[in-house]
């Protein structure tokens, strides 16, 4: 039987399969919040039924008050990521061109990155109140190192003999930084995105439970005090919907920006046709 | 003054502590469109050589001129093609080849016109708007010799450019690189004796390291040659001179 035959012949069972699959899990979840609390297993007063939370969202949701805690909370994440990557990638691309930056920069970046960005809270409000600046200073903390040490050691493995090639095709050293060096790390640069918004949110959220009177964070802080354990799932369900929304969109835009790779994905060594997508 | 010359060019690397001679009072004399073959034991500094010319590494001492002029630094007078074709993989076959325009600051139009025409001349229209993962390793090493060439470069260097495609396709590039390089100037690098003496003008035999000029041989006829006895013979004749150097220096023990 030739190969072309047999893969049309499981293609069709194949995707079926890998779409059902992708939910399955999550489907076992939801019945299991929903059955639990209404069979008496669980107290419904800490965990209340999934139909129940999701009817407390829609409820706040049409409030207005439940876009308007989001918007805070993302405006955060949005301008303390920026802040910390604007700034955290030309460093770390600096960096890993110049050996003696990296050294010079090496112990201080040890010591400062494995601080917890909650470690950085009760600084934070020492020096900044309450309010959008201690969130937004957490935030750029702990998304800075590390962006920093992603793109640090990102650059350190461009293709060299790339650069040459640019070189010797007339091009300055600055220009082989723009035109090489950069599109190299065009892939790395958003998977640290990934990361970063992601740690982002945690940050967020972190901060707002302490030191701010508005967002996601402040939301479910404010819930657990009055006991409305609706609300706190609410919260938690918007974070997850939001992580999930954003990554999806980076996932888009790799695949976009990066149609050059020829990744190990693309050679299927790995996944038998059966678990392509 | 010759069109590329070095005088008196050694390159001496320190890796802790100790002293590595690549190459020692090397001289060279290269015409203008001359097509010179530098053959050479590996480690012999063949490949120091061309970069210095490149200018991606300087002379310890002694000088390159081209044209009269030191060179310094690098540039796309200078241009190289590697072992490996070096494409940028985020730019289709057409940016590539439009790369070094593009630096030099011709209008898009241009660029693309003569990026076009550059690939047509090594038979690849077809292949333009493929990026590198797409093509095959010969196509690639086309590439980026059209990529070279659309920049009509005063020198063009190439460091065992086929080195790693096979047998059959190399006899093959062997003849495209001769025919899209007539007029040109032209150092190349090579380990392989029978493309030594099929592809070069001149052929230039380096010595084991320190690497200096050991034996000079200007070819009759028309390259790219066809392999007569005559040439086998001469392939010999060199294989045998190049295992009795490689013996001297592996004889002679060498004081660092």
């Amino acid at each position: 039987m030739s190969l072309e035959r047999t893969a049309a012949a499981s293609r069709r069972p194949a995707r079926f399969t890998f779409r059902w699959r992708r939910w399955v899990l999550l489907l076992a979840l939801a019945t299991v919040w929903e059955a639990a609390p209404r069979l008496g297993l669980l107290d419904p007063l800490l965990l209340p039924p999934l139909t129940r939370v999701l009817a407390r969202g829609w409820e706040l949701l049409a409030g207005g008050r439940l876009l308007g805690d989001l918007a805070a909370s993302a405006w955060r994440v949005l301008a303390g990521f920026a802040a910390a990557a604007l700034l955290a990638i030309p460093l770390g691309i600096a960096l890993g061109l110049y050996p003696a930056l990296e050294q010079l920069s090496a112990s201080l970046v040890s010591l400062l990155r494995p601080l917890s960005p909650p470690a950085w809270i009760p600084l934070a409000i020492l020096w900044f109140g309450i309010g959008d600046a201690p969130a937004l200073f957490i935030i750029f903390v702990g998304t800075f190192f590390s962006l920093l040490v992603g793109t640090l050691s990102a650059t350190k493995a461009v293709d060299a003999q790339l650069v040459k090639a640019a070189l010797t095709l007339g091009a300055s050293r600055w220009q082989a930084v723009q035109r090489v060096v950069l599109p190299s790390l065009v892939p790395d640069l958003l998977t640290q995105t990934r990361i970063g918004l992601g740690l982002a949110w945690m940050c967020v959220i972190a901060a707002e439970m302490v030191a701010v009177r508005r967002g996601i964070g402040f939301m479910m802080i404010e819930a657990r005090n009055l006991f409305r354990t609706e609300d706190v799932l609410v919260g938690m369900v918007t974070i997850g919907l939001v992580g999930l929304a954003m990554d999806g969109f980076l996932v888009r835009l790799e695949g976009r920006l990066c149609r050059w790779r020829a990744g190990l994905r693309a050679s299927r060594l790995y996944a038998p046709e059966e678990l392509q997508a | 003054m010759s069109f590329l010359s070095l005088v008196d060019v050694s390159k001496r690397y320190r890796t802790n502590g100790s002293e590595l001679v690549a190459l020692e009072g090397l001289n060279l004399a290269v015409e203008e469109s001359e097509f010179v073959v530098l053959l050479g034991p590996s480690g012999c500094g063949k490949s120091t050589l061309l970069q210095i010319v490149a200018g991606l590494e300087q002379v310890s001492s002694g000088q390159v001129t081209l044209r009269g002029r030191p060179v310094t630094g690098w540039g796309s007078e200078r241009t190289c093609i590697f072992q490996r074709a070096h494409l940028f993989p985020w730019l289709t076959a057409l940016e590539n080849v439009a790369f070094g325009l593009r630096l030099t600051g011709h209008p898009k139009g241009e660029r693309l016109r003569l990026a076009r025409a550059s690939l047509a001349r090594m038979g690849l229209d077809a292949a333009s708007a493929l990026y590198p993962h797409e093509l095959s390793g010969g196509m690639q090493q086309r590439v980026a010799l059209a990529r070279a060439l659309v920049l009509d470069p005063a020198v063009l260097l190439m460091d065992e450019p086929l080195a790693s495609v096979d047998a059959l396709l190399r006899s093959r590039l062997q003849r495209e690189i001769r025919a899209s390089c007539r007029g040109k100037t032209v150092l190349f690098v090579t380990h392989s004796i029978r493309e030594a003496l099929v592809l070069a003008d001149r052929l230039v035999i380096l010595s084991a390291r320190p690497g200096r000029v050991r034996h000079e041989l200007r070819l009759g006829g028309e390259a790219p040659r066809s392999l007569s006895s005559s040439l086998i013979a001469l392939e010999e004749q060199i294989e045998r001179e190049l295992l009795e150097d490689a013996a001297e220096t592996t004889m002679a023990p060498q004081s660092v």
